[in-house]
C-alpha cells in the first residue's frame, strides 16, 4: 500500500488473470487504477476485491476494446477520477487454438480485432490523453513468445501479437517527440485463465490426450523449468511502468523463463 | 534483507559506477573491479549503510591468474555471492574490416568475449552455492547489428549476447539465472571518444557526429548510465526472478528487435 499518490492508470483485460495482477501491482505502487474489462460480473467483483486494500483507488470501466467509444470512456473515467493517465496497459486479449489448415476468417478476424485492432486504438486514445495533459506517460502493451515465433495451432494468435510488436514500435517512433515511450512484454506460458482454457481447447481438439498435457509439454522446454504465475510477469511490467525504465522506448520484453531465447 | 554480494567488473568506468551505485542503494555488498588502480577510490565513494561493504579491486580481467585478488575480497566481505556483473568492455580503433588489424581485432575480443568466459567458468561455483544468484553482461545495440568501421566491437558484443542464452541454457537447473542489457548510446568518456574518432574518419566535425547518431535516436538523446544501471539491477533484483536468457534493449528506441 503506498499513500503517495502517483496519478492514474487504466488496464485492459484487468478483471482477472495477468490483467489483475498488474492492477493490484499498480495499486500497491500508489497507482489509481481503472479496471477495464469487457466482463461487467468479473470486472465489478475484482474492483470489490481489489478496493478492501485500496479503497476510493479503483474503479471497473465496461470495455470492449474494439469500440473506441468505450476505451474513450475508460480514459475519460481515469482523467476524472486520478486526475489524468500517466499508465496505459492494453492488455486485453484471446486466444482460440485451431489446427492450421483449419484456422477460420471467423476466428482470424475476431483475434484481430482484441488484440490488434484494441491495442492500436487503446495506444492512439490514451496519447491522445497524454499529449493533451502534458503528461510524459507509458504505454505498455501485451505481447506474447507467439508475437516473435509462429505456433501451428495458434496461427491467427501468433499473428495478432507479431501486431502488438509491431504497433508498439511505430507507436514508439510517433510519440517518442511527446515524451511518451511504448513498450512491451511478452509472457510465455502463464498458468492463467486463459491458458486453462487453451489447454482444454487442445485437449477437445485432440492436440493433447489428457487435461494439463499440453501446457506440461510446453513447460518442459523451459529453462527455468516450469510455467509462469501471473506474479512472474508483474515484476517486469512494474520495471516497464517505473522510472527505471525511462531510457527504453519500442522495446519488448520476454518474460518466458527462458524458453524462445530472441 | 540478507547480506549478498555481487563483483562488477569495468566498476570505474561510466556505466560501471553508476550500477555500483545503484547496486549498493539496492542492499549489495560489492567488489568492485577494474584494470584502473583508482577502482579504490571508486568503491569508497560509494554510499553504503551499516553491514554493507564496497571494496575495489585493480585487476585485468582478462587474465585470470589474477582473479585471486577478487576471490580474497570476496571472501572479506563474507556474504555469499548471489550476482556477477560483467559490464567491462573495450571500443575498437576506428577502421574497416579491410585495414582492421587482427592484434585490436584479439584484444577487442579479449576484454569483450573472451574475458567474461574466463569469469563465467570461475565465479560458476561459487554463484551454484549460493542457491540462487544471477549474471548480467553488458552487450550492445552494437551486437544485434553490424556497424561500418566497427567490426571487432559488434562481433563481440553479438557473442556476448550468444554467451548469454547458452549460459542461460546451462545454469537454469542450478539456479543461477544469466541476463544482457544492451545500452545504446550512453554519455559516457567512452561514447563521447568513439563519436570523435568516427567524425575524423568520416571527415565531420564532432558536432556533426553527435547529431547524426544522436538523431537516430527516437528519444532524442544518449542515455545517462544510471539509466543502463537501472536495467541491470532490475535483473539482478527479485522483480526479475522469471527472466533468463533475456536481453533488454535500453537504447532509446534508436533500434527495435
Amino acid at each position: 500500500m503506498s499513500e503517495n499518490n502517483r496519478g492514474g492508470a487504466v488496464v485492459t483485460g484487468a478483471a482477472r488473470g495477468i490483467g489483475r495482477e498488474i492492477a493490484t501491482a499498480l495499486l500497491k505502487d500508489g497507482y489509481g487504477v481503472v479496471i477495464a474489462d469487457i466482463d461487467p460480473a468479473v470486472g465489478e467483483q475484482t474492483v470489490k476485491e481489489l478496493s478492501k486494500d485500496h479503497a476510493g483507488r479503483v474503479v471497473f470501466s465496461k470495455v470492449d476494446v474494439t469500440k473506441r467509444d468505450e476505451v474513450k470512456a475508460a480514459v475519460a473515467a481515469c482523467c476524472k477520477e486520478f486526475g489524468g493517465i500517466n499508465v496505459m496497459i492494453n492488455n486485453a486479449g484471446f486466444n482460440k487454438p485451431e489446427p492450421f489448415l483449419e484456422a477460420s476468417e471467423k476466428t482470424w478476424h475476431a483475434i484481430m480485432d482484441v488484440n490488434a485492432l484494441g491495442v492500436l486504438i487503446g495506444i492512439q486514445e490514451a496519447a491522445k490523453a497524454m499529449i493533451e495533459r502534458g503528461i510524459k506517460g507509458k504505454i505498455i502493451n501485451t505481447a506474447s513468445i507467439a508475437g516473435r515465433t509462429g505456433f501451428a495451432d495458434f496461427a491467427p494468435y501468433s499473428a495478432s501479437k507479431a501486431v502488438v510488436i509491431s504497433l508498439t514500435q511505430a507507436g514508439a517512433r510517433a510519440l517518442a517527440g511527446k515524451g511518451i515511450t511504448v513498450n512491451a512484454f511478452g509472457p510465455g506460458v502463464v498458468d492463467t485463465p486463459l491458458w486453462e482454457k487453451l489447454d482444454a481447447d487442445l485437449l477437445a481438439m485432440g492436440a493433447s490426450k489428457a487435461p494439463g498435457e499440453a501446457m506440461n509439454s510446453l513447460a518442459s522446454q523451459i529453462l527455468l523449468g516450469r510455467v509462469a504465475k501471473p506474479s512472474d510477469v508483474v515484476g517486469t511490467v512494474r520495471f516497464l511502468w517505473s522510472p527505471q525504465s525511462d531510457y527504453m522506448t519500442g522495446q519488448v520484453l520476454l518474460i518466458d523463463g527462458g524458453m524462445i531465447l530472441q | 534483507m540478507s547480506a549478498k554480494t555481487g563483483v562488477l567488473t569495468g566498476a570505474a568506468g561510466g556505466i560501471g559506477r553508476a550500477t555500483a551505485e545503484r547496486l549498493a542503494a539496492d542492499g549489495w555488498s560489492l567488489v568492485l573491479v577494474d584494470q584502473f588502480d583508482n577502482v579504490a577510490e571508486v568503491a569508497k565513494g560509494i554510499k553504503t549503510k551499516d553491514g554493507q561493504k564496497v571494496v575495489g579491486v585493480a585487476a585485468d580481467i582478462t587474465n585470470p591468474d589474477q582473479y585471486g585478488a577478487i576471490d580474497a575480497a570476496v571472501a572479506s566481505i563474507g556474504a555469499p555471492l548471489k550476482f556477477l556483473g560483467l559490464v567491462a568492455g573495450v571500443l575498437q580503433q576506428v577502421g574497416s574490416i579491410e585495414t582492421l588489424d587482427i592484434a585490436e581485432w584479439d584484444r577487442v575480443f579479449n576484454v569483450n568475449l573472451r574475458a567474461n568466459v574466463f569469469l563465467m567458468k570461475h565465479f560458476i561455483p561459487a554463484l551454484r552455492a549460493a542457491k540462487g544468484a544471477s549474471i548480467v553482461t553488458v552487450s550492445s545495440w552494437y551486437g544485434k547489428s553490424g556497424h561500418g568501421f566497427f567490426g571487432a566491437y559488434c562481433a563481440s558484443k553479438a557473442g556476448v549476447i550468444s554467451l548469454t542464452h547458452t549460459a542461460a541454457a546451462e545454469l537454469a537447473a542450478d539456479n543461477i539465472r544469466v541476463n544482457s542489457v544492451a545500452p545504446g548510446n550512453v554519455a559516457t568518456s567512452m561514447h563521447l571518444d568513439a563519436l570523435r574518432e568516427e567524425a575524423e574518419k568520416r571527415s565531420v566535425s564532432f558536432e556533426e557526429m553527435k547529431k547524426t547518431e544522436w538523431d537516430k535516436i527516437p528519444l532524442g538523446r544518449a542515455a545517462y548510465p544510471s539509466e543502463i544501471a537501472s536495467a541491470i539491477s532490475f535483473l539482478a533484483g527479485p522483480d526479475g526472478s522469471y527472466l533468463t536468457g533475456a536481453t533488454i534493449d535500453v537504447n532509446g528506441g534508436c533500434l527495435f528487435t
